[in-house]
């Protein structure tokens, strides 16, 4: 453990941070404190040699940090560092952190047990948050404007129009107009007395606050200035584009036409809405120092940069068509904020000249950007602060989080909340728990991405589709949402707030309510049994699954298990992860347990995929396994061996033909001799099942179920590769609908097929949770469902009404006639109607 | 030209601590104006701990002597001083290890070598009101003064000057160094403490060495 000496001119003082530090951190750190001169150490003063003795006695080969107030303790300690022989010199630093501050971060590393370089820098950068929060350190805003002169220039003066002044946006356009005209144009706040700037960056131009009738000077060097001055001028006529379009009004009103979310996990939530970028992250605390760390650093940046605006540019692409002209320009704001050439010298700078990781750096002076955007007096421009947060996050989350954007905050948020993001990730969705997140509001998004998933399976309220109404959300002050309904309000008035509250009471009491009836098996009306698993992907979900009524576990997904970890997990890392996982699950079974299924949208750190064009038409699920023979060896011997303690089966995903199933079965009967052989504890054979989830393995299944024990039709994929529609699109919604005649069709051939096989046939797709969809399918003949595990006590109460006579003769007859999703759910509703009656 | 014996070096140090420990006050009160007013108290302290170990320090050679002062500089003034005027001994102390006697001339080699240390240690050049502005021109007139072949008496007297020159230069500076730099512009209009007490030191080198 590295040691720590702390000195102070007063000697209690020394002793009472060391106390501090103890308390807050462990006892039994490696420190010691010194300080005080004279008799008894009474006088203020500090003395080397003493310095010099407490470094030795919390010496090891771990090393040593110093910290020190200031004045004669630096002097003095640095004189003691002189009394020490070389080879401990070496191994002995003093900081100029603050004595407190960095003492405390100090002090957590050490006892983590990091090295004297990472103890060091912690303590370095140990006042980045209290920085941060106190908000009182400008980012390195330039005192002086620069005024580059011009040479030969034509002056405009001339007063800008826009009621919101020359905010982000218009800044945008005049940048970009004047880019297309040769030579420089600078520009100058004459009302406010700032600038002169330079027309190219959005921030400097932003800096000069320009507001509606302030008097702005445009210096014109150009070879051929007239046209470049009619542009201004007319751009300045036309309020640089705001004049057809007025700005919406920054008060709130409640309309709900004008947003037309929709639902993705039920349930009603109401709370503050807090939008995701402008969460704090966890920052890395590391300094750099040398020239090579300075040089990685920035390269890191720049690469975290590059890549952010290509996913940006993605998202935009994908997002055209449907964005409205204002939309549009507030996407052009944030791609010139990722470029802006200001900007990134001030980052540049920080980490140059005050040694911050590539992250700390770029969040200071981003989030310093957004905070001068807070201040600002109009509503308007406040809100553009979270374009800085949103371009702050988007290139933080590649610098911190790996590209995953799982930078979240470390502790819960301490009143209702309602995070606003993009598109609910599977790491947002589980995070969101830890964080007493109430529900979600997605801007864009779809139902079944995984998020979405997931979302549902944690009973997190949540809708989608926001993005019309992200301008209010971001000012409002309390949003609610109704999940199951896909509704929004925006401060909603007391009554409308009264009735959501009243009921989120009721639901969550029938809730209750059905969770107590889940407990038994559900029968239709007419006595069918019908069987209803959960699904699942770790401990909690079991455990959940199991006092949500599910029957047994229909499908364990391995993925959840091996998501976290950077290094490929061996057979006992994984049989010990998969043991404990299943550990809930005893006495429910048996447990489908799907082998490893990444690619696509789901990828894992140690099994590196090349870049694919489309990754859900590519080396996913069996084809991504068979492709690292090696890790796909040890994967099968874990999950054999995992049977041994379990009564599972084992479900092969992304079948598409006879051929994958047999070299699984080859594989898996070579194992088992090896296993034999060795004498290691494991069963085989095992119920072996197929995902049926592309059309060719629907299409094939008669060939395929010879070979197979069980399949399982995954919906959510077979769907969007049916329907040629991506899962998360928001657009591709209707196409998105497990109902879907065409999907129908497939799913009735295979069932039909397996059922005179006699091999059982399950759906563990979302659709089956669906309520609209559940008459259908048991009209179908479907009478095994897995969901997820929320979706569990809703679903059995379902069955208990429904009265299967009848269903699927009405079925048949206008089954023919379906031509899209909604005629299908329109035949559910009628059905359930006439039942009703 | 006569030599420098280590026993006048002993007694250069002991008319210092008496010096100080007459300015005590003085010293304490300009520090009071500009730094946390303990100065004084901070040199007396270490000088009389330095007159207790009399008995060592006065039958050894230049160097054990002169790092013998240091030592306790170090460890018992407490403040900014003690560092800076322990190094500036200490430093000084390794040109002379084993002598019992220097010439004029090696003489001033330690007082630069000890300005050296002073530098190094405390990073601040002539100019940021410390005691560097009386220690530097007084140390140049010393050598110079031997350079042009002039005695150890005259040499001795001009660095006294040239101190007090160097000190009278602080006082309409701006500390930028030291406890003192907290004051910023409030330290402008008082004389620094350091160099005063520097001033002592040549003072009290006129009268013991030669
Ligand atoms: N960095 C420095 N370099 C040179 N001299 C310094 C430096 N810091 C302080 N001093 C000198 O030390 C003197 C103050 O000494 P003292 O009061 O004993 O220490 P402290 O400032 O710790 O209370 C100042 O007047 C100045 O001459
Ligand atoms: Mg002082």
């Amino acid at each position: 453990m590295v040691g720590l000496v702390l000195v102070s001119h007063s000697r209690p003082l020394a002793q009472a941070v060391g106390d501090l530090l103890r308390r807050l951190v462990d006892a039994n750190l490696q420190l010691t404190c010194c300080g005080g001169v004279g008799e008894d150490r009474a006088e203020l003063g500090t003395d080397a040699i003493e310095i010099q003795e407490a470094i030795g006695s919390v010496y090891s080969e771990d090393g040593v940090l110093v910290l020190m107030d200031m004045g004669s303790a630096i002097l003095s300690a640095e004189t003691a560092l002189e009394f020490l022989n070389p080879e401990q010199q070496g191994k002995v630093r003093l900081t100029s952190a603050p004595l407190v501050e960095g003492g405390m971060a100090a002090a957590v590393q050490a006892q983590l047990g990091a090295s004297l370089v990472s103890v060091a820098n912690a303590a370095l950068a140990s006042l980045l948050p209290k920085q941060d929060q106190v908000q009182d350190v400008s980012t390195g805003a330039p005192a002086a404007y620069p005024a580059p002169a011009l040479a030969q220039s034509e002056i405009l003066e001339i007063n800008i129009r826009n009621p919101h002044g020359l905010h982000l946006r218009p800044a945008t356009v005049l940048i970009k107009t004047l880019s297309g005209f040769p030579g420089e144009v600078l520009i100058e706040n004459r009302t406010a007395n700032r600038g002169p700037v330079l027309a190219q960056s959005l921030v400097d131009v932003a800096r000069l606050q320009i507001r509606e009738g302030d008097l702005v000077r445009f210096s014109i060097s150009s070879p051929d200035p007239k046209p470049v001055i009619e542009s201004i001028r007319s751009l300045v006529e036309n309020q640089f584009g705001e004049l057809a379009q007025p700005v919406p009004p920054s008060e709130a009103v409640v309309d709900l036409n004008v947003s037309e979310p929709f639902s993705v996990s039920r349930g009603i939530a109401i709370g503050r809405p807090i939008l995701l970028d402008t969460i704090v992250h966890s920052l890395p605390t590391y300094a750099v120092e040398s020239a090579p760390e300075v040089k990685r650093e920035v390269e890191k940046l720049g690469s975290a940069i590059a890549e952010a605006i290509a996913e940006f540019d993605r998202r935009i692409e994908r997002l055209k068509g449907s964005l409205d002209r204002p939309e549009e320009e507030i996407f052009d704001a944030q791609r010139m904020i990722f470029a802006d050439p200001t900007i990134l010298k001030e980052v540049q700078k920080q980490i140059q000249e005050h040694h911050l990781n590539a992250a700390a750096a770029w969040h200071k002076t981003l989030s310093g950007y957004a905070t001068d955007q807070e201040n600002a007096e109009d509503p308007y421009l406040r809100a553009r602060a979270a374009d800085f947060r949103e371009v702050e996050r988007t290139v933080l989350s590649r610098l911190i989080g790996g590209g995953t954007g799982s930078a979240l905050p470390d502790q819960p948020f301490a009143e209702p909340t309602l995070l606003i993001c993009e598109e609910l990730t599977p790491t947002l969705a589980e995070q969101s728990r830890r964080l007493s997140i109430a529900g979600v509001i997605q801007l864009g998004g779809g139902i079944t991405s995984h998020g979405a998933i997931l979302a549902r399976a944690l009973g997190l309220p949540a809708i989608g589709g926001a993005r019309k109404s992200r301008e209010r959300l971001l000012s409002a002050q309390q949003v609610a949402i109704n999940g199951s309904k896909g509704s929004l309000w925006i401060d909603p008035p007391p009554d409308v707030l009264a009735e959501l509250a009243g009921r989120q009471q009721i639901e969550l009491s029938e809730g209750q309510a059905a969770l107590l009836k889940s407990q038994e098996r559900a029968m239709t009306r007419d006595g069918i049994p019908i069987q209803v698993g959960g699904n699942a992907g770790s401990a909690d979900d079991i455990l959940s699954a199991r006092t949500n009524g599910a029957d047994f576990i229909g499908l364990f997904r391995s993925e959840f298990l091996f998501q976290d970890l950077h290094h490929e997990p061996d057979e006992h890392q994984q049989l010990t992860a998969y043991r404990r996982a299943l550990e809930p699950a005893a006495d429910v079974s048996p447990v489908t347990v799907r082998l490893l299924d990444v690619g696509g949208d789901k990828p894992l750190e140690f099994l590196p995929q090349a870049k694919e064009a489309n990754p859900f038409l590519g080396v996913r699920g069996i084809r991504l396994l068979r492709a690292n023979p090696r890790f796909f060896r040890v994967h099968l011997r874990a999950l054999l061996r995992l049977a041994h303690f379990f009564r599972i089966q084992l479900l092969i995903p992304m079948i598409t033909e006879v051929s994958e199933i047999l070299a699984v079965r080859e594989l898996l009967t070579e194992l088992d001799g090896d296993l034999t052989k060795a004498n290691v504890p494991h069963r085989w054979p095992v119920p072996l099942g197929a995902m049926i989830e592309t059309p060719s393995a629907a299409l094939m299944i008669d060939q395929l179920l010879p070979h197979l024990d069980f399949v399982s039709i995954g919906t959510n994929d077979l769907t969007q590769y049916i329907l040629c529609a991506e899962r998360g699109s928001a657009q591709l919604m209707a196409f998105s609908d497990s109902l879907h005649p065409a999907v129908l069709r497939m799913c009735e051939a295979v069932i039909r097929t397996a059922q005179e096989r006699g091999v059982k046939a399950s759906i563990c797709g979302e659709i089956a949770s669906d309520p609209e969809a559940l008459p259908i399918l048991l009209g179908l003949g479907h009478r095994d469902f897995s969901v997820t595990a929320g979706a569990i006590p809703a679903m059995k109460a379902m069955i208990r009404k429904v009265n299967l006579s009848g269903i699927a003769s009405q079925l048949a007859s206008k089954q023919p006639f379906f031509e899209e999703a909604s005629d299908v759910r329109k035949f559910s509703r009628d059905l359930f109607e006439r039942s009703e009656n | 030209m006569s030599n420098i014996s280590s026993s006048q070096i002993f007694t250069w140090i002991e008319r210092y601590a008496a010096q100080i420990a007459e300015q005590k006050d003085y010293l304490t009160q300009l520090d009071a104006a500009i730094g946390d007013g303990d100065h004084g108290a901070n040199m007396h302290r270490g000088l009389q701990a330095i007159l207790v170990k009399k008995a060592d320090l006065q039958n050894t050679d230049i160097g054990a002597l002169l790092k013998g002062v240091a030592m306790t500089l170090i460890s018992t003034v407490g403040g900014a001083s003690g560092a800076l005027y322990g190094t500036f001994f200490l430093q000084a102390s390794t040109l002379a290890g084993g002598k019992t006697e220097l010439s004029p001339r090696e003489f001033g080699s330690l007082l630069e070598k000890g300005l050296a240390g002073i530098v190094l240690r405390g990073k601040a050049a002539v100019g940021d009101k410390t005691m560097i502005d009386a220690l530097q021109p007084g140390i140049k007139a010393y050598k110079d003064s031997i350079e042009s072949g002039e005695t150890m008496e005259q040499a001795l007297s001009k660095a006294v000057s040239a101190a007090d020159v160097g000190l009278s230069s602080t006082t309409p500076l701006i500390a930028r160094k030291g406890r003192a730099s907290y004051l910023g512009e409030r330290s402008a209009g008082h004389p620094d403490p350091g160099a005063s007490s520097t001033v002592l030191l040549f003072r009290s080198a006129a009268e013991t060495l030669c």
